[in-house]
């Protein structure tokens, strides 16, 4: 059984200026253990996505439809408690920007172990030293239990968030681009550890970016995302070797590589669609270079083309073919 | 719950906390001799003196000169500028020229009724107006906070005498609850040891008096916490907002948290430095405010006191009244800024 | 920050505000309005002369003396409406003086910055913690009793806070790339300063002069109710209201009533209209959480 389903998850936000469809309609799977990248450029709905799954979009967002099947229950249907309960201990969360993610005010010490106090029925000095722990296993001196977020630099900051997240041993961790507002060689510091983590304690792992090379790095799996929707879906492998959908292929093609032959980077055309309202048929219509009239017609539905291979594109054989 | 207010040990804290004050109360002194110079200088350069003003139209031009000259009015406007600054740094605030008597013994008699009614009058309005807007921003586009907006901004527009001539009328003549003016009943027994009667009735544990001087202090406290509530209701609720949009509260939130902890805990309290900030701004124009609610309410403050001394043209009186007050208000201001401190563990000094 | 489009149009910025808003800048405005039109012709406005002694005293309102008359048979109505020209007139002049000299101190204090701006500082910073009204008060009575006197004492008040406002704007407007970025692509200073830095300065003023109207007008009422301020007869709100409150327990209610009423009404179009005005001028304030 699955770890998690989504099924036809829509979540929109509901503006001055109309309905933004910022998640519109897509399902995809992930067994235990499992590593799924999700990919897509700004505003096509991967933080959306990763919010709804644990009932936080925030106003005036809403999720209007669809089921998210957590351990077989719809988490959707859960009553405030439930929702509770869920959060932290199985899906717990690392956010983008560390500093602003941690409250000031207190101790990450503090920060760390809050969630396990109210979780589970531990007291505060074992909570502690919980906290400690988890500090040592993300590669922080236990001393630093008593420092402020304000005191730590920014890689040891979204080091300590990552402990944070850990604090509970959730089953389901989820990063919303835990390595954006880092340098290099500190991104890929904590992208190591965040692979040594998984392995060591068998996280499943859910990772939003806009940098596929970082999913390339650390994920089994990759999922892309365009304008509110899923567009392709499969292990790592197989996206770099053959991807199928033309966005797909634009956004590899963008993202520059050490190793092979030098090639031309190039960009992708025109603008990115438009979430009030869509142009009807595929939304990346408009920008795709192998775009016929059927796709300004008909929305493509995410099928499984090859074994666990899923994309949403009418002419994904033609263009195959053409290649 | 974990607590994490000051969780040095002990002598850290007292050392950081004392250079702090100290850091704190020297940068005051500036301030402070930058007011009494403005004083100073606004007295002796704008027309009209003691001396004239009292004697003016009875006796010969010579004869007032004579005075002035041993008042030592005469001298050169600098040097009165020097003298008066050395009595400042030896706390001497001079001889009141009118009563003759040194202005500090009478401000002593009259400085702890206004700091009395003030601080009280600012607690007051504290506690009514900072709930206030947390709740309303909690409970944001309500119906509760559309009407609190509302009667704030109504209140905001009322004038404060007025409100206070209204409350007076209709609470202490027409329905006789509460005294009208003054600060005790005929009769009124109480070891005086701070002179704020108040203060004094609870370290003296004497209840009656309590009750009495309180019930003479509910209405002028009443007319400056109505009149402030508008202003830290406003800015509790902007705060509380503010912090509420703040990303550690969707962290929060996202560790399933009950609600509570991530109101007061994370929201509220990060809410609260602004709000201590806010709050030593509503002193200043509270305390401007309390020389007409102790007329009104025939209160014996430094108000009363700086009205005769205006009307008399009592320079030393004068200086020596806004000397209190400047004094009342840097210290206002420090204090709050200590309590700032304490909350803030980013303030390093 | 605000995404402010170059050629600052307030119609279009009055239509996309929140109705609350919109109500509040009308009721406002129209308030202000009506007081202002007091203020330059209530003389003609008035149905009495204000200085106008008859035998009917103490009278309470009737159809004749719509608010009453005074202990000297004064019209109440009149007095308040020639009134306003003291209450609001003062605060209006000591406004508009604050706000010249508080916009030159405080813009050239954040442009230039130094040792200019650190005294400047210090002496506004005195000035800041120090209750306005007390000062004022001493100003008035030093200088003795006079629109002018007043006027000025009032503007001194102000110049604090109307310095700290325009220095801080000043600095932010300083601090930001686009004024560079404008140099660069060669626009020229004054389409720099009109399209680029004046909207900013323009909805910041409509705020301060507001607000400063309501706290001058309840400055000078509460100085009139105190016994400074303008010398009788001369009707003013404040005084009125002082002397109105000699007879109250001879029970004329409406000498104390109808003064302070109407310095209600004038605080009250300040502030709503202050409040709607920058909720219009200030668009992203309005958030989407």
């Amino acid at each position: 059984m699955s770890l998690l389903e989504v099924k036809n998850l829509k979540t929109y936000f509901f503006t001055p200026f109309g309905k933004v469809k910022a998640v519109d309609d897509i399902s995809f799977t992930m067994k235990k253990g499992a590593s799924l990248g999700l990919a897509g450029e700004s505003g096509c709905g991967k933080t959306t996505t990763a919010y709804s799954l644990i009932n936080l979009v925030p106003l005036p967002g809403r999720i209007i439809g669809g089921e998210i099947n957590f351990k077989g229950e719809d988490i959707l249907q859960y009553n405030d408690k439930q929702t509770k309960d869920l959060r932290w201990k199985e899906i717990s969360m690392v956010f983008q920007g560390a500093m602003a993610s941690l409250n000031p005010l207190f101790k990450i010490g503090n920060q760390i172990a809050e969630p396990i106090i109210y979780h589970e029925q531990i007291d505060k000095n074992d909570a502690m030293d919980r906290a400690r722990e988890l500090l040592e296993l993300v590669g922080i001196e236990q001393s630093r239990v008593d420092n402020y977020p304000w005191e730590l630099s920014g890689g040891m900051r979204q080091r300590a968030m990552i402990a944070m997240a850990l604090a509970c041993y959730p089953t389901l961790l989820i990063a919303d681009e835990p390595t954006t507002a880092l340098d290099v060689i500190v991104s890929a510091q904590v992208m190591d550890l965040i692979k040594d983590l998984r392995k060591k304690l068998d996280l499943s792992m859910l990772l939003i970016t806009h940098d596929i090379s970082v999913i390339a790095q650390t994920c089994d799996e990759l999922a892309i995302m365009y304008a509110g929707k899923l567009v392709e879906k499969t292990d790592v492998p197989s996206i770099f070797d053959n991807p199928l959908h033309p966005y797909s292929h634009a956004l590899i093609r963008a993202f520059p590589s050490i190793k092979g032959d030098k090639k031309q980077l190039t960009g992708i055309d025109g603008n990115p669609s438009d979430l009030i309202d869509p142009p009807p048929g595929c939304r990346f219509a408009p920008r795709c270079p192998f775009a016929k009239s059927v796709c300004s017609q008909e929305d493509p539905l995410l099928e499984e083309v090859r074994n666990g291979h899923y994309v949403a594109c009418h002419r994904w054989e033609d263009i195959q073919n053409e290649r | 719950m974990m607590r994490t207010y000051l969780v040095y040990s002990n002598e850290g804290l007292t050392m950081k906390l004392r250079y702090y004050l100290s850091m704190r109360l020297l940068l005051a002194i500036p301030t402070f001799l930058l007011l009494m110079t403005g004083v100073f200088f606004m007295m002796h350069v704008l027309p009209g003196d003691p001396v004239t003003i009292m004697f003016g139209d009875r006796y010969p031009t010579a004869y007032i000169d004579e005075i002035k000259a041993a008042y030592g009015l005469d001298r050169p406007l600098w040097d009165q500028y020097v003298e008066f600054l050395q009595d400042l740094t030896s706390f001497d605030l001079g001889i009141s020229m009118v009563y003759k008597v040194p202005v500090i013994r009478k401000v002593r008699d009259v400085f702890p009724t206004t700091i009395e009614v003030a601080i009280g009058g600012l607690l007051l309005a504290i506690i009514m107006g900072v709930p206030l807007g947390v709740i309303s921003a909690l409970k944001r586009d309500t119906p509760f906070d559309h009407i609190t907006r509302i009667v704030t901004l109504y209140l905001h527009s009322t004038p404060g005498f007025w409100l206070a001539l209204l409350m007076q009328l209709a609470l202490g003549f027409y329905l006789d609850i509460v005294p009208i003016s003054g600060r005790s009943p005929p009769g009124f027994r109480l070891t005086e040891i701070t002179g704020m009667y108040v203060v004094d009735s609870l370290l003296t544990l004497n209840f009656k008096a309590l009750r009495q001087s309180v019930r003479y202090l509910l209405l002028p406290w009443l007319t400056i916490a109505i009149t402030t509530v508008p202003y830290l209701s406003r800015l509790s609720r902007a705060a509380m907002l503010n912090v509420l949009g703040d990303d550690y509260i969707t962290t929060a939130r996202a560790k399933g948290l009950p609600d509570r902890v991530i109101t007061y805990k994370h929201a509220l309290r990060n809410a609260l430095l602004p709000i201590v900030t806010s709050v030593g701004g509503s002193f200043t124009a509270l305390l401007g405010g309390t020389v007409i609610t102790e007329k009104i309410f025939a209160l014996p403050g430094l108000g009363g006191l700086l009205m005769d001394a205006l009307t008399s043209r009592d320079f030393t009186m004068i200086q020596g009244v806004v000397a209190i007050y400047a004094i009342i208000v840097v210290l206002m201001n420090t204090i709050i800024d200590i309590v700032y401190a304490m909350a803030d563990p980013r303030v390093k000094y | 920050m605000s995404k402010m489009k170059t050629g600052y149009n307030f119609v279009e910025l009055f239509k996309a505000a929140p109705r609350s808003a919109r109500i509040m800048v009308v009721i406002g405005a129209s308030l202000n309005l009506l007081l202002l039109s007091f203020v330059f012709f209530g003389p003609y406005m008035a149905p009495y002369d204000p200085l106008e002694m008859t035998s009917e005293t103490l009278s309470a309102p009737s159809s004749r003396h719509l608010l009453g008359t005074d202990n000297l048979g004064r019209d109440l109505l009149s007095r308040l409406i020639v009134g306003a020209r003291y209450s609001l007139g003062i605060s209006l002049v000591a406004v508009g003086l604050s706000l010249v000299v508080g916009l030159l101190l405080g813009s050239a204090s954040g442009f230039f910055g130094g040792n200019l701006d650190r005294i400047l500082m210090l002496i506004m910073d005195a000035l800041y913690i120090f209750p306005s009204f007390i000062y004022v008060l001493i100003m008035v009575v030093v200088m003795g009793p006079g629109i002018w006197q007043t006027a000025f004492a009032l503007s001194i008040g102000r110049i604090p806070y109307n310095f700290r406002l325009i220095r801080s704007l000043t600095i932010s407007v300083k601090e930001r790339g686009f004024i560079e970025a404008q140099k660069v692509i060669g626009a020229d200073n004054w389409h720099i300063i009109r399209h680029h830095i004046a909207p900013y300065y323009l909805s910041v003023l409509f705020v301060t002069v507001s607000l400063g109207m309501a706290r001058g007008t309840l400055a000078i009422a509460g100085l009139g109710f105190l016994g400074l301020g303008v010398p009788p007869p001369t009707p003013e709100w404040g005084t009125d209201l002082a002397s109105g409150r000699t007879y109250l327990l001879s029970g004329a209610w409406w000498l104390v009533i109808f003064p302070g009423f109407f310095v209600l009404i004038a605080m009250l179009g300040f502030n709503l209209f202050s409040e709607g005005i920058d909720t219009v001028m200030n668009p992203t304030v309005r958030r989407l959480k």
